[in-house]
C-alpha cells in the first residue's frame, strides 16, 4: 500500500504543474522533476515486506532478572515492531537480528499473542502492516527470600510422619519428657544421667513429628487507588506467600492456597514441587486494576468448605478491611489454627493522620492477638527477619 | 536530543531566512508564503501530525519559486539555486518523517533522495538543451511526457513484481 508520503509527493507534482500552468512559470515544472524522480527510484528499489521471529532463552524468570529478547527480522526497508512487552524500530536490509535486554521488574504472567509489524520501503513510499501470530508465555516469578526455619506448631496434625511437632509422644527429634522404663522400650532411649540420679531406669520421650495441612490465605484485594501503594503491598504479600510456599513445599506437609483478589481462587493442598508450581503460577495472576468489592466472607467460606478443619491457616493480609477480624474469629471457632502475617507500610512520620492510622492498626492487631498469633510486618524489612523473632 | 532536532530543522530554516532576503523580487508573495509555512510549522510542533509536514513544506517550495520568478528560468544558475533549496526542503521532510516514525534515517535514504535531485538536475539540463522543449510550452510538454513515461515504468515494474 502507498504511504501518505507518496500521496503528498504526487500532490506536490500536480500542484507544481498546476501553479506552473496558471502563472506561466517554467520553474514550477522544473521543481517537480526531482520529485518525479523520487517516485521512480522508490518503485525501482527492491522492497520486501518484513517478517519477524521472536525468541527468548527461557519461559521462567524471577523478578529482577534480565531477559534477552531476540528479534530476527527479514526484509528490506524500515520497520516498526511491537508486541506485549517490547517495541523496536529501525532499518533492516535482508536479515538482521535485534537484541533487547530488559529487566523484569515485577512478577507477572506475560501472554504473548502476536507481533505487529509495520514496514516501509527505503524512500517511504510503500508500506505494509502485518500481525504475525506467535503465541508464547513468559512467567516472572516473585523473588523468594531464603528461609532456614519456620516454626509452625499446629494444634492438630495428621497421622503420617512429617515435620510438625505434634502433641502426641513418639518418634521424633524434639525432646518432650522423661518417664520410667517399661519392657520393650529401646535401650538407646535410656537417659543414663536421670537413671543414676533416681536409681531406676528412666527413658527420654520425644515429640512425635507429623504432617499437617497448611493453607495460605492471601488477601490481595485492592483498596488503594494509587498504583504505587497497591503495588508495594501486593508485591510484599505475594513475595511472603511465595517464600512460605517454597519453604513448606520442601517439607512433608501439604500446602494449599486461597486467593482473595478480584475473585476467589484456590489450590487444594498438595505436596512438594507440584504444590510449589501450582501456587506460584496462581500467584502470577493476582494483579488487579479495579478496586475490590469482594468481602472476606468468601475466603472464609472456601477455607471452611474445602480444606480440612485441622489445617493450619496462614493469613497474609494488610488488614485494610474490617471484615477480616470476624472471619478470623469464625475460622478459629471452626477448629483452624491461624497465623496472621500483616504487611504494613505505615511510615514513621509523626503527623496526625499517620498517628491515627497507627493507633487504629494497633487496636486491631491487639484484638487479633487475643485469638491468634499475629506478625506485624513492616515491608521495608525482610519477612524472614521478622519471622525469626516470632515466638 | 536538542542537537538532533536542530540538525533536522536546519534545512528549512535556511530556506526561511535566505529566500526573501536574497531575492528581492516578488518578496511580498515570498514573505507571505514563508509566513504561512512558518505558521503551519508551529502548528506541527504543537500537534505533531505527519500531514502538517507536507502542508508547511509546500508554501516553502512556493516561496522559492516566487522569489526566483524574475530570473531567467532556463539558466543553469537559477535551476541550481532552485534545486539547492528544494534539496534542503526534501531533506528536511525526509529527516523529520523518518526520525519520527523509525527513530533514525538510514544513509541509503539520504543518498537516494540526493540521487533523485541529481537526476532532476541532469534530466532538466538535457531537456533544456534539446530544442524540442524550448520555451514554456516545450517544458510543459516535456514534463507531461516524462510523467507519462514514469507512469508507464511504474505500472510495468508493478506487473513484473507481481509475476515474479
Amino acid at each position: 500500500m502507498r504511504t501518505l508520503h507518496f500521496y503528498a509527493m504526487v500532490v506536490y507534482i500536480a500542484s507544481l504543474a498546476g501553479i506552473g500552468a496558471l502563472f506561466k512559470m517554467p520553474l514550477a515544472f522544473i521543481m517537480a522533476v526531482p520529485i518525479v524522480w523520487l517516485l521512480v527510484l522508490s518503485s525501482i528499489m527492491p522492497y520486501k515486506e518484513h517478517k519477524v521471529e521472536r525468541k527468548f532463552p527461557e519461559e521462567r524468570f524471577v523478578e529482577g532478572d534480565e531477559c534477552e529478547f531476540t528479534y530476527c527480522i527479514t526484509g528490506n526497508g524500515y520497520y516498526s515492531v511491537s508486541d506485549e512487552f517490547n517495541s523496536l524500530k529501525g532499518y533492516c536490509k535482508d536479515l538482521c537480528e535485534r537484541k533487547i535486554r530488559k529487566k523484569l521488574a515485577h512478577f507477572d504472567l506475560v501472554n504473548f499473542k502476536s507481533i505487529k509489524i509495520y514496514s516501509e520501503d527505503l524512500l517511504g513510499m510503500e508500506y505494509s502492516t502485518k500481525n504475525i501470530h506467535q503465541p508464547a508465555e513468559l512467567r516472572i516469578y516473585p523473588r523468594i527470600e531464603y528461609m532456614r526455619k519456620f516454626s509452625i506448631r499446629p494444634r492438630k496434625t495428621r497421622s503420617l510422619l512429617g515435620d510438625y511437632p505434634s502433641r502426641r509422644k513418639g518418634i521424633g527429634l524434639e525432646f518432650a519428657d522423661i518417664r520410667e522404663y517399661y519392657p520393650g522400650d529401646s535401650m538407646r532411649r535410656i537417659n543414663w544421667k536421670a537413671t543414676a540420679r533416681r536409681n531406676k531406669l528412666m527413658v527420654n520421650e520425644y515429640e512425635s513429628e507429623r504432617t499437617g495441612d497448611t493453607v495460605i490465605l492471601l488477601d490481595v484485594r485492592r483498596f488503594f487507588k494509587s498504583d504505587e501503594e497497591y503495588e508495594k503491598i501486593l508485591e510484599a504479600s505475594v513475595r511472603a506467600a511465595a517464600t512460605i510456599t517454597t519453604y513448606l513445599s520442601k517439607t512433608k506437609n501439604r500446602v494449599g492456597l486461597v486467593l482473595l483478589g478480584n475473585t476467589v481462587d484456590w489450590v487444594y493442598p498438595t505436596y512438594g514441587k507440584r504444590a510449589l508450581y501450582l501456587i506460584l503460577d496462581r500467584l502470577l495472576r493476582v494483579r488487579s486494576g479495579k478496586i475490590a468489592r469482594l468481602p472476606f466472607e468468601y475466603g472464609k467460606f472456601i477455607v471452611s468448605r474445602f480444606f480440612p478443619p485441622n489445617s493450619f491457616v496462614i493469613l497474609i493480609s494488610p488488614l485494610l478491611a474490617w471484615d477480616t477480624d470476624d472471619a478470623v474469629v469464625e475460622l478459629l471457632a471452626r477448629g483452624y489454627d491461624i497465623l496472621v502475617i500483616s504487611p504494613s507500610m505505615i511510615s514513621d512520620k509523626n503527623d496526625f493522620a499517620t498517628r491515627i492510622l497507627r493507633a487504629e492498626r494497633e487496636v486491631r492487631l491487639r484484638r487479633l492477638r487475643l485469638y491468634a498469633r499475629v506478625v506485624d510486618w513492616n515491608i521495608e524489612y525482610p519477612l524472614t527477619a521478622v519471622l525469626k523473632v516470632m515466638k | 536530543m536538542k542537537m538532533k532536532a536542530f540538525i533536522r530543522d536546519l534545512p528549512l530554516f535556511v530556506v526561511y531566512i535566505s529566500t526573501p532576503l536574497i531575492y528581492r523580487q516578488l518578496w511580498v508573495l515570498s514573505a507571505v508564503m514563508v509566513l504561512i509555512s512558518f505558521g503551519f510549522y508551529i502548528l506541527y510542533k504543537l500537534i505533531e501530525d505527519e500531514i502538517l509536514i507536507y502542508i508547511y513544506s509546500f508554501p516553502a517550495i512556493l516561496a522559492v519559486i516566487f522569489s526566483l520568478a524574475y530570473m531567467n528560468p532556463y539558466s543553469l544558475e537559477t535551476i541550481a539555486q532552485a534545486y539547492f533549496y528544494l534539496t534542503l526542503i526534501i531533506l528536511h521532510i525526509t529527516l523529520v518523517r523518518f526520525h519520527k516514525r523509525f527513530g533514525m534515517v538510514h544513509r541509503d535514504t539520504i543518498m537516494h533522495t540526493l540521487t533523485a535531485i541529481l537526476l532532476g538536475v541532469f534530466s532538466t539540463t538535457i531537456l533544456m538543451n534539446y530544442p524540442a522543449v524550448y520555451g514554456f510550452w516545450g517544458v510543459l510538454a516535456a514534463l507531461v511526457a516524462t510523467v507519462g513515461i514514469i507512469i508507464y515504468i511504474l505500472f510495468e515494474s508493478k506487473e513484473r513484481g507481481n509475476t515474479s
